[in-house]
This record gives structure tokens, sequence and C-alpha cells, in this order.
């Protein structure tokens, strides 16, 4: 017959433990910031006197006029209308727009900026939201009917301050 | 003797073992929540009261440089300080550009040559601000050395 004896359960000693997570959280503490904050960046138009470069292919120069009752996009060098989309329920149509430029992205894929040109009685609001659909598109199907969650438009992005 | 006040019996102290699993538990808790909201940054924003920030889907990182703050009735702050209130008549903001140009002429180097990062700045306008008065802080801006702009925004995902 075995002798029965009594095991002593070993504790672990979690007091280095405990101080690690205690140095740990001050670190956290101190550089914890509650309010997600980020940026876009943006360029100041400037004029070059340089001449411009021969290429085979004319730049799609594509620019964003920003009304208040409709978005104007313009592209090539005589900054000539292709598209005009008009607010839907009172909101700027971010979905067509969206569309619109997948196209001119898809056309041409090294291009990578967009001058953006808004009214003087645009709010702020209204442009980071437009700035954000010309710089990317989310939730869209491809070619062949996949979904892609999403695709980096145009993300160097001017705004034009002529007048 | 055996008194109340004399001799103290010498009897095995007991250490008093401390369960500290359930603190543990709460440390943990906080520590994860703090890394959820831990930020890479170097940006340090004291939003200004009253200034509402827009929603943005973007994901970059703010990072360290002058911060123009501008609130819903157009006062000007430079580096939380008020500076000047923007008129809808005026093209430029002198109080905003005078700073500007004297930070330059503090930070610039002997060798004249400024990097990349000294052109920027931070610009935080009230949602509810219109391009009109964004076109005069960025047209001054521009005029006095600072051509880079880094819009901040609050991130909506």
């Amino acid at each position: 017959m075995r002798r029965l004896t009594r095991k002593e359960i070993v504790k672990p000693n979690l007091i280095p433990i405990l101080d690690s997570v205690f140095i740990f959280i001050f670190f956290l503490l101190m550089s914890a910031q509650f309010l997600e904050i980020y940026e876009i960046g943006s360029d100041a138009p400037m004029i070059s006197s340089d001449e411009p470069q021969k290429d085979k292919k004319p730049p799609l120069n594509l620019s964003v006029e920003i009304r208040k009752r409709e978005l104007i996009l313009r592209k090539g060098i005589d900054n000539k209308v292709f598209k005009k989309i008009a607010k839907k329920d009172g909101k700027y149509n971010l979905e067509e727009f969206g569309i619109v430029l997948s196209d001119l992205k898809n056309q041409f894929p090294k291009e990578e900026s967009i001058i953006i040109k808004p009214s003087s009685a645009v709010k702020y609001d209204s442009i980071v939201r437009i700035v954000d659909a010309s710089r990317m598109r989310k939730s869209q199907l491809d070619s062949a009917g996949k979904q892609i969650e999403e695709k980096d438009l145009f993300g160097k992005v001017i705004f034009d301050t002529s007048n | 003797m055996n008194s109340r006040f004399g001799k103290r019996r010498r009897g095995k102290t007991k250490v008093l073992d401390l369960d500290i699993t359930s603190l543990l538990d709460i440390l943990v808790i906080l520590l994860v929540f703090l890394l959820k909201s831990y930020n890479a940054s170097d940006l340090k924003l004291n939003l200004l009261e009253g200034i509402k920030l827009p929603n943005s889907k973007s994901r970059d990182l703010g990072s360290h440089a002058i911060i123009v703050q501008v609130d819903g009735d157009k006062n000007v702050f430079y580096n939380n300080r008020k500076i000047a209130q923007i008129d809808p008549g005026q093209e430029t903001i002198s109080e905003l550009e005078s700073e500007l140009q004297l930070e330059i002429e503090k930070s610039s180097p002997k060798d004249g040559k400024r990097n990349e990062k000294d052109h920027q700045l931070n610009l935080v306008f009230d949602k509810s601000t219109n391009f009109k008065t964004m076109k005069i802080v960025m047209h001054t801006a521009a005029i006095a050395g600072y051509p880079k702009f880094k819009f901040i925004v609050q991130g909506e995902f």
C-alpha cells in the first residue's frame, strides 16, 4: 500500500512580473493618445520654368473643382471638362466620383497627382471627404468580379489656391 | 514578569500571504487597453477647445512640426497662442507670417540648407471652416517659407 503524503502547492512569484507590468503601464500612459489623430499631406502649388518633357502619352493633369452643387472633373493640358457629378441627396456623390477616378487610374497607373480646387464657401469637412475619396477607394469589384478591399488612387493632393 | 507592559511573548509570526491574482488581472486589462491606444507618432497636439476635427480615412501618422490652429470663429493660434483673427477681406495674416519667418531665422542651420521637415506645417482647422479661410492661412504659410501642409484629421475606420 502506497503512503499518502501531503503535496505542497508551489506558488509562482508574481512580484517581478507585477513590477515590470507597472513600469510598462506608466510608459504607455505617457505615450497614449486617446484621440486618433492622422494627417493628410499636401503641397502648395508651384510654378515651374522647366520645359515640359516630351512623352508619347500626354499627362493626365487631373483636377477637381468642388462647387456648391457639383464636382467638375477636368483633365489634359487644355484642362477640358470631362465629367460633372451632381450632388445626391444633398451630399457629394463620392461613389460615382470614386468609380470615375478608378477608371482613370486604370488608364494612367503611374499618375499620382490630383489638383483640388474648392469654391470659397465649401466646408473643410466636405473637402476632407473628397480628398479621402480621391486618395483611396474601398470595397469594389475587380474585372473578375472579385471583391477588392482597397485601391490606391491619386495620393498626391495639391490644392489650387489661385482664386 | 508577564505583565501587560512587560516582556512580549515571542512567537512565530506568520507571513501574510497576499493574493495578487485579481490585481494582476486588472493590470493586464489596463495594459491591453493602453497598448491598443498606443500611437508611435511624435506629434503632441493640444487640441483647443471648440475645434472639431473632420473625420478621415487617412492612416498617415502625424509628425512633429509647428502647429497652426484655426477655430470656428477664425481665431488663429500659433503653437497654442492666439495671434490673430482672420478677416475675410485680407489676403495674408501678417502676424502669422512674421511668427513663421522668425521661426525660420531661429531654426535655420549655419550652412543655410533646411531639410524637408523644416518646411512642414501642421494645420488644424475646425471642420466648419470654409475654404476661403483655409486659403488665407495656406497662402500666408507658403509666402513665409512653409509650402508643405499637413492637415490634421481624426481617424475614422
